[in-house]
């Protein structure tokens, strides 16, 4: 199975992301399904249903108070998804042997990934600021307050994605590295202090993740926004 | 360098198709149907707190009513009695009235069955003292007159007596 999966390509992330990809989505469908079969507001679901309930009241109140509650409303599926798909991928490095096990490997810790997540939220602060000043005037909000600053706000457009990708590449790539090589050393007890580290670590970097998308998306939202209505007068 | 780095443009175009392909469906089965359902649940806490607000809002309504009515209740009840005392004071003073009334005209009564009956008596003296003055005299004139003249006689008497006014 997992020679079939090298012998196309796959890649041990590409692999786990996949994993995960399935898991997360089986879960969705069966907390959806339980949700639409108890169906009424009152009568309380299976503990599937309850604990998904509670994680997306939780996320979203979370990204209200960081976007607000227009820009949460609306694009609060992607900075939600980045949040549990990055602590996913985080925390599947701390399941046994991950490193070692074919087709067992953090997503996050293989560049590329981080850097897929960076380019689509790149792509979705341009589009979602084009998508709320109705045009692309949205580019004005490169010069404001003034012209020639638009060269650092420029510039930041791509510093941006490039912070994110790095940061969560290097944060993960570099625990699992320490994990990996005290493993190597001492198999027993010697990893376990960097493992208990790297629980925080993991939510840690998926928090900032998802924080930093919510910030640039709630910074795109009210750029627009504010353009569309100076256009109006 | 991107090739150290470990860039690799298979891995990152999966990892972008990976990533929207579970954004869509985190979105259709959990982020939607979860927030719709909380949404729902809001409203439906909200309408609660609305409904029980108008429940509280009619009873107060109610509670202001009755005491209105209440208040009026009692005007009325002050009213109906000062109503009642002021006809039974008229109606005591109309009784009170009409027995000195009466009273009166019973004293005017007793007054003229009086003065009827002091007048009989009065006839009833005269005559009899008549008789005895009569007899006074005859004892004196010692000598019978006759009817006519006696009569006569009498009557001079009586109307002297009269106006020598000896009946006051």
């Amino acid at each position: 199975m997992i020679k079939f999966l090298y012998s196309i390509g796959m890649t041990d992330a590409m692999i786990t992301s996949s994993v995960i990809t399935i898991v997360l989505s089986a879960v969705a469908i069966a907390g959806g399904r339980a949700l639409k079969k108890n169906g009424d507001v009152k009568s309380s679901g299976g503990k599937l249903q309850t604990a998904l309930e509670i994680a997306v009241e939780k996320l979203y109140n979370f990204f209200e108070g960081i976007m607000g509650e227009y820009a949460c409303r609306k694009y609060f599926p992607l900075v939600a998804t980045i949040f549990i798909y990055i602590l996913c991928c985080n925390y599947s490095g701390l399941l046994p042997m991950a490193g070692h096990f074919p087709g067992l490997k953090p997503p996050t810790s293989s560049i590329n990934f981080p850097m897929g997540i960076a380019v689509v939220v790149f792509f979705a602060t341009q589009i979602i600021g084009i998508r709320e000043a109705h045009g692309i005037r949205f580019f004005k909000h490169l010069f404001q307050p003034v012209a020639f600053i638009f060269p650092i706000m420029f510039a930041e457009q791509f510093v941006r994605p490039l912070s994110l990708t790095l940061r969560l590449y290097g944060n993960v790539y570099g625990e699992e590295a320490v994990i990996s090589s005290f493993f190597d050393m001492v198999p027993l007890l010697l990893p376990i202090p960097m493992q208990v580290l790297s629980i925080l670590m993991g939510a840690v970097q998926a928090l900032v993740f998802s924080l930093l998308t919510a910030i640039y998306i709630g910074e795109a939202v009210e750029a627009g926004e504010h353009l569309r209505k100076d256009s109006h007068h | 360098m991107i090739e150290a780095l470990g860039i690799d443009l298979k891995e990152l175009l999966f990892a972008i198709a990976n990533f929207l392909i579970l954004m869509t469906v985190l979105t259709k089965f959990l982020y939607r149907p979860f927030l719709n359902m909380l949404d729902k649940r809001k409203q439906s806490i909200q309408d609660a707190f609305d409904n029980a607000e108008a429940v509280n809002r009619r009873a107060d309504e109610k509670m202001n009513n009755y005491n209105a009515r209440i208040a009026n209740v009692e005007a009325e009840a002050r009213e109906i009695i000062k109503d009642a005392k002021v006809k039974a004071d008229r109606q005591a003073g109309a009784i009170i009235s009409e027995a000195e009334n009466r009273a009166s005209e019973m004293i005017i009564q007793a007054r003229a069955e009086i003065e009827r009956d002091r007048s009989l008596a009065m006839e009833e003296a005269k005559d009899q003292i008549a008789m005895i003055a009569i007899m006074a005299a005859e004892k004196i004139i010692e000598k019978e007159l006759d009817g006519e003249a006696q009569t006569q006689i009498i009557d001079n008497i009586l109307e002297e007596a009269g106006a020598s006014g000896w009946q006051n």
